[in-house]
Formats: C-alpha cells, sequence, structure tokens
C-alpha cells in the first residue's frame, strides 16, 4: 500500500547547492512568528541567566524569616519562599543551574545517541545488537537506583545529578534516531546514492541524519523540560541537588507544600518552566518546517 | 517508642522530603532507643536494660512484693457517649505500612499501635501518670529478691474466637517469641527470664515458667532479680497469643491472627493499603471495662502526607496527620482537640569527643552556638509557632521536671550579643563547622536558618543532608561535629531521656554526643538506684544541668501532635507518648 | 521470523542479566552496612553478627554472593527482605497487578489521545485547536507530577467534598478502593479509583506523543504517496488513516515501547501520591532502605518486562515496517 514511498526533499536540496539552502532556510524560518518569539525569549532568558547578579536585590542563598512566605510585593515582586528568600532571584540564579543541567544532558544525551541511534541504525549488526541492547539495560534500571548510587557514591553535587540524569535519558533519543535512520535507510533514494558511489558518511550526514532529525527536535525540546522536571522529581524523593541551590526544579516541588496558601511558589517557577520547554518545542516546529520546503506552501 | 528508620524509609524518603511523622513533629528525628524502642511500657522506676547488655535493673528493693490491687474492670476508663460507626485512621499509618504488626516481632510505635488495638496484655502502663495497670492480669507480686513473679490472671478472659487465655497462653507464647527461630529483634527484652539464654543457645526450648491453668496463676522465675517484670510485661513482646500463634513463624502476620483486645482483624491485612479491624464482641473490657465503641476500625495507609491530609479533608478519614508548616491553617480549620503536647524533644547535638567543639575547654563556644540560634524563629517558620521552645532537654509531662535547670536557653530567640561575648571569650579562632541533617526539606529549612544565625555571630557551617536510611548509625560512628537529632519519650519517666542519652556505657548506640563526663555519670546511676521519686528526681535534675550547662546539646523545641480530627469524632483518648486508645474511641 | 524471535528473546535475557548484574555490583559499591540495616540499627554483638551473616550469605565473598543469588533466582525464589522479612516473590505478585493496570490505563490514554490530538493537530496545522493543543500539551509535561497529583486530588476530591457535591460527582483521593477487576477491567466503582492516578501517569508523556505524532504525521502528510492518493480523489480521513498513519507511528511506537518499560516499573511518584502499591513506589521504599533482595528481585522483573516490551517494539516495527526486519536480517 505504500510501497511509494519517495525521497523526502531534504535530500535533494542535499544534492544541490547548499548555500541557498540555508538561506532559505533562514528566511522560512523568520516567518514563523512563534519559532522567532521563541528565539527571543530563549536569549532573553540566557540574559536573565548570564547577568543574574546585576539583575536581582537579594542573594540567592540569603534567607530572611521575617518575610516567610511574602505575596508578591514591590520589594519582592514574585514574593519570597518559606525561608524569606526572594523568589525573582532564586529563580534568575536558578536559570543559571536548571538551564545548564538541562542543556548539558540534552547535548550529551543528543551527541551520545546519534553515535548510538544513527550508527545502530544505520549499520544494523552487532553495533546495532549491542547499543540498543546496552540502552535496553539502561532503560529497564529503575531510575531511583541509579540516582541512589549516583549520589551515595560521588555526593549530591550538581555534576552528579548531570551525569545521572544522562544516564537514564540517551536511551529514549538513541531510539528515536535509530527508528528515524531506520525508517529513511530503506527507501529508494538512499539506495540510489548508495548505488552512485557516495561515501557512507556523505549518505549519513547528507541524506539520512537531516531526514531522521525531526522526532529528535522534539525530543531535544521535551528533554529540556524533563531534565529540569527531573530535578523537582529527585528533590520530591530527596535524592536531589541539595538546598540551598537555587534551582526550578527544586522551588516547583517545594511550593507543593504550600500550594494554596502561597501559589505564587509554584506559578513562577512552574510557569518558567513550561514557557521554557513550550518555546524550545516551537523553535523545532520552526526549524523542521524551515528544514522542509515541502511545507513552504503549508502556511 | 519511636518511628525508627525503617518508618522513614518505609514512608519513603518521599516522607522524608515533606513530612510529618504522625505522632510528633515536622521533624522528627527519633534515634533508635534499642529497648523500649517499639511500644508504650516500660515504667518510671524502672529503667529500661539495653537489650545487648541485659544488666538487670537494681530497682528491686523498691518493688519488692508489690502487690497490686485490682481495680475490678477497669479503672480510667473512657465510656462510649455512643457506640457504633467506623473510624478510618490516616494518622497512624500516613508515613507507611508498619514493617510488622505480629507483636512478637514488631519494632515501631507504629505497629504496636495497631497491635494494641488487637491485643491486651498482663498490664498496661497508664503513660500519663506512670501508674501499672492491671489489664489481663488482676494482681502480680514478687518474692523478696525480685527472682520469682506471680501473676494471677483474670477470669473468663477470652480470644476473640473464644479460646481462654490462660497462663500457659503466656507461657507458650513467650517461648515462641524468644526462640531463635522467630529471630524477634525484641527477643531480649524477656533475657531476664530463666530459660532464655538456654534457647538463645539452642541447648533448651522452655522458659523457666510455671502456668498453673487451674488456679490462673503464672510464675515467673528470673535468672537473676529484677523489679521492673510487671512494667516489662506490658510490651508487646509479652502479649498473649492463640494456639496457632504459639506455633506460628514470622509468617503469621500475613494472616488474620487472633488477639484478645477490643478488635479483632476482619481479614488479613492489606499491605500498604489498610488493616481494618472489627469490635470483638467477646472481649474482656481491658482496662475501659467495655467493649469498643467502635464497630469497625480501619488502619488507612498513606505514603505521602499532604496527599493523606488531602484525604482527610475531602471527609475520608476520621483522623489526619497535620503536614509540616500546616498546622496554624489545619488547626483553624478542624480544630486542635488532638493537638496536645507529646513527650519528644529536638535538639542540635554537639560531638563531645571532637577537637574543636567537644571537651570542657569548649563549653564557652557551644554555649555561644546555643546562644546564637533563634529558636523562635525555628519554631514560627517551621512549626506555624505550635511548639513549646525548650529550656531544658526534658519535657515538662515529665514527673520529676524542674524548669531552669541551667542558665543556658532560657531565652527564646537569638541573643547574638551574649554569642559574641561568649566567643570572645572562648578566644580561640573557630574554624568552619561541619552540620548535618537526614534529608528533608524541613531539615533543610531547619538547618539553613541556623546557618545564617550563626553566621551572624561569626561561625561558619557546612550543612551537609545525610542519607536518612543510614542517619544515626552514621552519626555514630563518624561524629560530624553538629548534627540534628530527636528524642521522643518511650514512657514518661526521667531516666528514659537522660540515662540513655548522655550516659558514658551507652555511648555504643544512644549517646550519640559521645558526651562522658564522669559526674554525670554518677548521678545519674544514684538517681537510678534512688527508690524515693524526690530524691531519684533531684539526681537526675543535677545530671542534666551538668548537660546542660555543658551545651552538649542545644535544646531546640519540645513536641506536639500533629493530628487533626473530624467533627465527627466525639472521644479520643490519646496520650503524651503517642499512643491513642483505640478501645476508647468512640464517634458523634 | 521465527529464528529473529528467538534471537531477540535470547538478547532480551542478556539484557536482563546485565541490568540485574549492574545493580548487584551498584549496592556493593552505595556504602552502608547491610547488618546495620538487619539489625534495625542497632549495636550487635559479633557472634549475633556471624550468625546474621551466615543466615543470610553475606559471610561469602561477593562473586559468592553472586551465584548464591542466581542459584535462587534460577530456582524461582527471589529472596526475602531484609527488613520486614516479606518474600518478594510474594511482594511481586501483590504488587505487579497493580502496577499493569495502572500502567495498562496510563498507556491507553497516552495512546488514545496522544496520537489522536497530533494526528489533528497535524491535520489542522497552525489551527487555533493546534496551537491550544500544543500549549496544553507541553504544559501538562511541564507541571511535576507530585503537584498535577495535588492539584487533581483537591479539585475533583476535596473541594467537591467540602461542596457537598452529589457522590458521582466526587472522586476518591487516595488508594485502591474495592480492588475489584476483571483482569484489566476495572468493575464497580472502581474506575473512580483509577481513572486520577491514570491520568496524571499518562500526562507528562501524553504531550510528549503528542507533539512526536504531529511531527510524524506531518512529514507524511507531505510525503508524494499521500499526496498521490489525494489527487486521486480519495476522501481524506481515508487518506490520512489507511496511508499515512501507518507510516507515521514508527517513532511514535518507539516512545510508547520505552513508556512501557517506564510505566511498569517507575510510576513512583503516582504511585505514591495516590498511594497505588505498584511495583514503582515498593523498589524505592526498599531501595532508600538498602534492602537489596527485594529491590534486586523486584527491579529484576521490572527489568525482564523492559525486555519483553523492547523487542515487543522491534516486532512491531517489523509488521509496520517489513522492510525493517528484512534489512536487520540481510546485515546480521
Amino acid at each position: 500500500m505504500a510501497a511509494t514511498v519517495t525521497p523526502a526533499a531534504v535530500g535533494d536540496a542535499g544534492l544541490g547547492d547548499l548555500i541557498p539552502f540555508w538561506t532559505d532556510v533562514r528566511r522560512r524560518f523568520l516567518r514563523n512568528k512563534l519559532a522567532v518569539g521563541s528565539v527571543v525569549y530563549v536569549v532573553l532568558l540566557s540574559l536573565i541567566a548570564i547577568l543574574a547578579p546585576l539583575i536581582t536585590f537579594y542573594g540567592p542563598k540569603k534567607i530572611n524569616p521575617a518575610a516567610s512566605l511574602g505575596k508578591p510585593s514591590r520589594a519582592h515582586w514574585m514574593g519570597t519562599d518559606l525561608l524569606g528568600r526572594d523568589v525573582w532571584t532564586r529563580l534568575a540564579f536558578g536559570a543559571r543551574i536548571s538551564l545548564s543541567v538541562a542543556l548539558a544532558v540534552v547535548v550529551v544525551s543528543t551527541v551520545l545517541s546519534l553515535l548510538v541511534g544513527a550508527l545502530a541504525g544505520y549499520f544494523g549488526g552487532w553495533w546495532d545488537t549491542i547499543t540498543m541492547r546496552t540502552a535496553d539495560v539502561f532503560s529497564t534500571l529503575p531510575y531511583i537506583v541509579v540516582v541512589l548510587f549516583f549520589i551515595s557514591v560521588f555526593g549530591r553535587k550538581v555534576w552528579v545529578i548531570v551525569l545521572a540524569i544522562v544516564a537514564l535519558g540517551w536511551m529514549g533519543s538513541a531510539r528515536l534516531f535509530r527508528a528515524g535512520v531506520l525508517q529513511v535507510k530503506s527507501q529508494e533514494y538512499i539506495e540510489a546514492a548508495r548505488a552512485s558511489g557516495c561515501s557512507t558518511l556523505r549518505i549519513l550526514t547528507r541524506h539520512v541524519l537531516p531526514n531522521a532529525i525531526q522526532p529528535i527536535i522534539v525530543s531535544v525540546a521535551f528533554g529540556i523540560g524533563s531534565a529540569i522536571l527531573l530535578e523537582s522529581v529527585f528533590g520530591f524523593l530527596g535524592v536531589g541537588i541539595a538546598e540551598p541551590t537555587p534551582a526550578w526544579g527544586l522551588m516547583v516541588g517545594d511550593a507543593r507544600d504550600h500550594l494554596f496558601d502561597a501559589p505564587h511558589l509554584f506559578f513562577f517557577p512552574a510557569g518558567a518552566l513550561v514557557l521554557t520547554v513550550l518555546a524550545f518545542t516551537f523553535i523545532g516546529d520552526g526549524l523542521r518546517d524551515a528544514l522542509d520546503p515541502k511545507l513552504r506552501g503549508a502556511k | 517508642m519511636n518511628t525508627r528508620y525503617l518508618k522513614a524509609l518505609a514512608g519513603g524518603m518521599l516522607a522524608l522530603a515533606i513530612t510529618v511523622p504522625p505522632a510528633t513533629s515536622a521533624v522528627k528525628k527519633k534515634k533508635v532507643t534499642r529497648v523500649t524502642k517499639a511500644t508504650t511500657t516500660v515504667a518510671p522506676a524502672t529503667t529500661a536494660i539495653p537489650a545487648t547488655t541485659a544488666t538487670p535493673a537494681t530497682t528491686a528493693a523498691a518493688t519488692v512484693t508489690t502487690a497490686v490491687k485490682a481495680v475490678a474492670a477497669g479503672g480510667t476508663g473512657t465510656k462510649c457517649n455512643k457506640v457504633g460507626g467506623t473510624f478510618i485512621d490516616n494518622w497512624t499509618l500516613s508515613t507507611s505500612d508498619a514493617q510488622h504488626i505480629d507483636p512478637g516481632i514488631t519494632t515501631e510505635l507504629i505497629g504496636a499501635q495497631v497491635i494494641n488495638a488487637v491485643w491486651d496484655g498482663l498490664t498496661r502502663v497508664d503513660p500519663d501518670t506512670g501508674n501499672l495497670l492491671p489489664d489481663v492480669a488482676e494482681s502480680w507480686s514478687s518474692n523478696a529478691d525480685s527472682t520469682v513473679w506471680t501473676f494471677k490472671l483474670k477470669k473468663g478472659v477470652k480470644f476473640s474466637n473464644g479460646e481462654d487465655v490462660l497462663p500457659s497462653t503466656f507461657k507458650k507464647t513467650w517461648e515462641r517469641n524468644v526462640s531463635p527461630a522467630l529471630g524477634s529483634e525484641y527477643a531480649d527484652l524477656a533475657n531476664v527470664i530463666k530459660g532464655w539464654q538456654a534457647i538463645q543457645d539452642g541447648k533448651g526450648k522452655e522458659l523457666a515458667i510455671v502456668a498453673d491453668d487451674a488456679n490462673l496463676t503464672l510464675t515467673v522465675n528470673l535468672s537473676s532479680p529484677y523489679g521492673g517484670l510487671a512494667q516489662r510485661v506490658s510490651h508487646t513482646l509479652f502479649f498473649p497469643l492463640s494456639k496457632d500463634g504459639q506455633i506460628a513463624g514470622k509468617d503469621y502476620e500475613k494472616g488474620v491472627m487472633i488477639g484478645n483486645g477490643a478488635f479483632k482483624m476482619d481479614g488479613p491485612r492489606q499491605p500498604d493499603l489498610q488493616t481494618k479491624l472489627v469490635r470483638n464482641d467477646s472481649y474482656f473490657g481491658g482496662i475501659n471495662g467495655h467493649p469498643a465503641c467502635l464497630d469497625t476500625l480501619v488502619f488507612k495507609v498513606s505514603k505521602d502526607p499532604i496527599s493523606a491530609y488531602a484525604d482527610f479533608e475531602a471527609g475520608n478519614s476520621s483522623n489526619g496527620v497535620i503536614p509540616g508548616g500546616k498546622f496554624a491553617e489545619a488547626t483553624k480549620k478542624y480544630g486542635d482537640r488532638a493537638t496536645k503536647a507529646v513527650l519528644s524533644e529536638q535538639y542540635l547535638g554537639i560531638n563531645w569527643k571532637d577537637s574543636v567543639v567537644g571537651g570542657f575547654g569548649a563549653a564557652k563556644l557551644r554555649q555561644a552556638i546555643g546562644a546564637a540560634i533563634d529558636r523562635a524563629g525555628i519554631n514560627s517558620i517551621v512549626y506555624n509557632g505550635s511548639r513549646k521552645i525548650s529550656t531544658g532537654f526534658t519535657p515538662p509531662g515529665i514527673p520529676g521536671y524542674k524548669a531552669g535547670l541551667t542558665q543556658n536557653f532560657q531565652k527564646e530567640g537569638a541573643d547574638p550579643a551574649l554569642a559574641k561575648r561568649l566567643i570572645s571569650e572562648y578566644a580561640k579562632p573557630i574554624p568552619k563547622l561541619t552540620y548535618w541533617y537526614r534529608t528533608s526539606s524541613v531539615e533543610a529549612t531547619i538547618a539553613q536558618l541556623i546557618q545564617a544565625n550563626l553566621k551572624d555571630v561569626g561561625i561558619d557551617i557546612d550543612i551537609q543532608a545525610q542519607n536518612p536510611t543510614t542517619y544515626f548509625t552514621d552519626v555514630r560512628n563518624k561524629n560530624p561535629q553538629l548534627f540534628r537529632s530527636g528524642w521522643t519519650w518511650d514512657y514518661s519517666g526521667y531516666d528514659n531521656g537522660a540515662n540513655q542519652l548522655f550516659h558514658t556505657t551507652d555511648d555504643a548506640s544512644n549517646n550519640l554526643t559521645d558526651f562522658a563526663v564522669a559526674q554525670y555519670d554518677q548521678l545519674t546511676e544514684k538517681g537510678q538506684a534512688e527508690s524515693d521519686p524526690a530524691k531519684q528526681a533531684a539526681d537526675y535534675q543535677q545530671a542534666e544541668a551538668i548537660m546542660l550547662d555543658q551545651a552538649v546539646v542545644i535544646p531546640l523545641v519540645w513536641g506536639r501532635f500533629q493530628t487533626v480530627l473530624s467533627p465527627k469524632v466525639d472521644q479520643y483518648p490519646q496520650n503524651a507518648l503517642g499512643f491513642v486508645d483505640f478501645g476508647g474511641v468512640s464517634l458523634k | 521470523m521465527a529464528s529473529y524471535l528467538i534471537r531477540r528473546l535470547g538478547l532480551a535475557l542478556l539484557v536482563v542479566w546485565g541490568a540485574v548484574t549492574i545493580m548487584f555490583v551498584m549496592f556493593f559499591v552505595i556504602p552502608g552496612n547491610t547488618i546495620d540495616i538487619l539489625s534495625g540499627e542497632k549495636v550487635v554483638r559479633p557472634e549475633i553478627r556471624r550468625t546474621i551473616e551466615k543466615e543470610w550469605g553475606l559471610d561469602k565473598s561477593v562473586t559468592g554472593q553472586y551465584v548464591h543469588y542466581w542459584n535462587r533466582v534460577l530456582h524461582g525464589d527471589l529472596g526475602k527482605s531484609y527488613s520486614n522479612n516479606r518474600s518478594v516473590n510474594e511482594l511481586f505478585k501483590q504488587r505487579a497487578a497493580n502496577s499493569a493496570r495502572l500502567a495498562f490505563w496510563g498507556l491507553t490514554i497516552e495512546i488514545v489521545f496522544g496520537i489522536g490530538i497530533g494526528v489533528i493537530a497535524a491535520v489542522r496545522k497552525y489551527s487555533l485547536l493546534d496551537v491550544v493543543t500544543g500549549f496544553v500539551a507541553v504544559a501538562l509535561a511541564g507541571i511535576p507530577v507530585f503537584v498535577l497529583g495535588l492539584l487533581l486530588q483537591y479539585g475533583l476530591g476535596v473541594r467537591p467534598a467540602q461542596w457537598n457535591w452529589p457522590r458521582w460527582a466526587r472522586f476518591p483521593v487516595q488508594g485502591m478502593g474495592p480492588n475489584r477487576w476483571f483482569v484489566v477491567i476495572p468493575l464497580g466503582h472502581q474506575w473512580k479509583y483509577l481513572i486520577l492516578p491514570a491520568i496524571v501517569l499518562a500526562c507528562v508523556q501524553t504531550g510528549f506523543i503528542t507533539r512526536i505524532s504531529r511531527t510524524s504525521m506531518l512529514e507524511v502528510l507531505n510525503a508524494d504517496y499521500v499526496r498521490t492518493a489525494r489527487a486521486k480523489g480519495l476522501r481524506s480521513s481515508t487518506v490520512i488513516v489507511k496511508h499515512a498513519l501507518r507510516n507515521a507511528l514508527l517513532p511514535t511506537l518507539t516512545v510508547i515501547g520505552l513508556d512501557v518499560i517506564g510505566l511498569f516499573g517507575v510510576a513512583v511518584l503516582t504511585e505514591t501520591v495516590f498511594n497505588w502499591p505498584g511495583l514503582g513506589s515498593t523498589i524505592r521504599d526498599y531501595a532508600f532502605a538498602q534492602d537489596v533482595p527485594v529491590v534486586l528481585g523486584l527491579a529484576s522483573i521490572v527489568v525482564l518486562f523492559g525486555a519483553m516490551a523492547s523487542l515487543l517494539v522491534d516486532v512491531g516495527y517489523s509488521i509496520l515496517d517489513p522492510r525493517v526486519r528484512l534489512t536487520t536480517e540481510k546485515v546480521d
């Protein structure tokens, strides 16, 4: 039924001149308002993270019991938490930690899954067997055991948490990559490219990856969100980054104790978290649309 | 009593991360009491005997031939204003299910709570007064040197299946409970009974007990003099088991266990879900003198106190636990009928053997730490201001309590000026100190408050979250300079806190501070041997004053129940040790 | 196909062995003394210590214990708990069904809503519906389970009760309720107890699946063969269901496959918040206690299921796209 599969368009573009292609991509991306808005948001967020000490008026760990659970006010425009710490300050400093944790996780696991997943999907055989079964091993380990192991042995440091999240998360994107590559590599145009004597590397980078990348974009966008969320899960379970480190996940988690009497504790960090995930999702969508000229007329 | 590490971990880290164990406080840091850890009851006069050393108490003189006049049926009983109804308890097991509900095996307060609803022992300690009440036993006495004890049982006491509760029932049950095959952690509680050692060594099967079923007398021969046996047998380990239980192994608790208490099991317990009990109509009356007021009693299990509280708020349970930080809100909404003081103390411990903060030389430094900490602030932030600031260690309510034993700790708030003066008198440079706490958000909050207070007077501390599972073992072995801990009294006796926590010989287990001061040891030993309660109290007070003057602990707050009751609940008798007498609980 | 299956099954067992071995090693590396756990943190006399060690086989070397462990497991005995002596086999029996039922419904919600919304969003790309569902999907995935659970508990359980809504309009806050089932079908009032945890469990992944299916669907919808089919005048719904969906399912299936593993074993938070005693929260409880036999025992079962799920996904692939199997086998 689905026998008449034809090459996706990027494959064609890849064969041609690349410069007009990227110009095209950029132009198409810029036309997508949601995506551009999201980029602006991410840039702004990064600026907040970088400039945190300059744009906040309290220390992120500075407690002030007298101002415990203060509602948003002029002095603390996002209110204060149980220990009287300024929520805005902690959010800004938390952006540093949460974003870097998320980025570290996403970068490491994407690279890892690219190497593992894409190669496994393309070459198949023993490499596929070994890596995918290793992925099975990791994805079946109860995460609590893994995290407990990491913090017991290395302590509750930020990089340890990153390591734990990577150890628990790389399999997902690896599998997605592999699935995408599997789907693409059996198509006629790849066969054609192979037949015409293209090198493996060229086939991979020019034809396979661009076509298999779309689920990965979604996975990266969600990966950033889930990495930040995992912080809160670990915090909730008592194995996360230790207080008083400001981190979004921890802030959202701690807010549970005061969900109804101090909703601002939940609202601001959770809002920031959701907006960030949304932003990356929209950027991903925009990138995908821009990369796929077929969709040009769709909007 | 204690909620123990098991509670913490079975309740999961979750419990630790956000929670409040039911009995006491948002930061229950109960350490492991070896002897009396599980249950109610060892009376004030007799010291709980460290299980591993098995030294008999030395109070024999005081208790020789204590013939207690039998109070006909029940003494302190709560009458039922209304009979019937279902009580759903979501307080006892609100952070985790009990590990065990077999009386011979249980080690936790929460397990003992369930067990006390299903069984009655020979005696029961009225924990408020410390008086021993007759329960299944009608009276008891011992010979002159307290080596032979005779209990006279009430007539007509039956198990819920109609089986009689006879002296032989107790003998066989105890033999089962101490047998190595069962491997009960509390088998040591019976180590004063002759024959115990032989059973442990595999050389015998029987305890030296004469059970005269015809005359309803139980004669217990001891291997050495022990004056506190009548109190001791009120422990769950000594509760009678029916015939099938007497020969049952560790799996007994998986089925329907038969008890002689106010309630009986309605079916096997559903681990991690609930344990359902119904009124035992053949109950002999126990200390209340009447059958249970309730038809049904359900112990519901939760693993997350915040959800458990939500469940209570939705009207699905008759009582509930107040999650940390919600005390004011909850008591405003549901009243404070069940939030009385509980005999417990939260403190900051300091290691006596440490080269910086330990020893007599660092007294000023420790006192400075005490003066710098804003305990009123901790109370208001962490406990919604519901606690009483500890001005000493032993809480009011313990017989012999005296206020103002020391000059330290009398001011509720911080006294930075005093702290700074003490530091300048200490006159040595203070390195960064290490502070340990058992991971939880409440503990993290306390740690940061203390850290800020100390920073104000120029003392830097490094706060470190520790694995809750092995926390006390780690504190014991690795001797952190400062650590958070707490103590909940096992019975309302002065010695329970004083002797067990700061005596040199208890160094290995309960004395987390490694406090070792000869004068303190002598005074507590003297007090323990004292028969006159007033003199005994004076000795203990003096000992405590030494400990407080040295500021080897910084007392923070005394405990309080975190319990809310549904408006439908009428009577809810609970004592200051954390026990609810469910036989006397009734609904409107 | 048969040889492929057998080989994959063998590999799945290898995965189980690997995961159990890794966990075994991890618990040996984690600091903490088993004796302390077994003795309830009290100080034990050396002779008692030796007895305990002997009873639990702790006097053996690491490899000795490892061999001993497998010997037991292969004889069908998963051991018993250090801390409360419960048999791991029994724990498994009690918890696995709870986990499986919750996972089944969580997964069903994920698949139905995830793929459904994803497909609709793709077909109506950039419509209001697309944007709104996109936002909701991400927002739900961005709220931690334990907060979302509490919101649902208050919104559907506590508040309706406080406002005296009729019984049918209230949901239970916690617990398993009557625990009446026909395999996975809730009977009587059981569904009320099931629905909140199932929704919460599904939420995070539903968002992800929505986005993945939307993406894959979009890609396929613009493929030439779909355009061709449309050009031929086939009804739009026929095209979507018959031509597009099938091809778009591959990446979605991958994600769902991963989820089966996750849902079955590690629904820790949902199980905790709703007090639904499943494998995840049980493993968590015992892991903190460093109760190695229970964790190893239950986790190895979870691992086994995970490996099977992954196998099913691979088989699913080959059914959806026969060329996958062919090529895989060819390369081998």
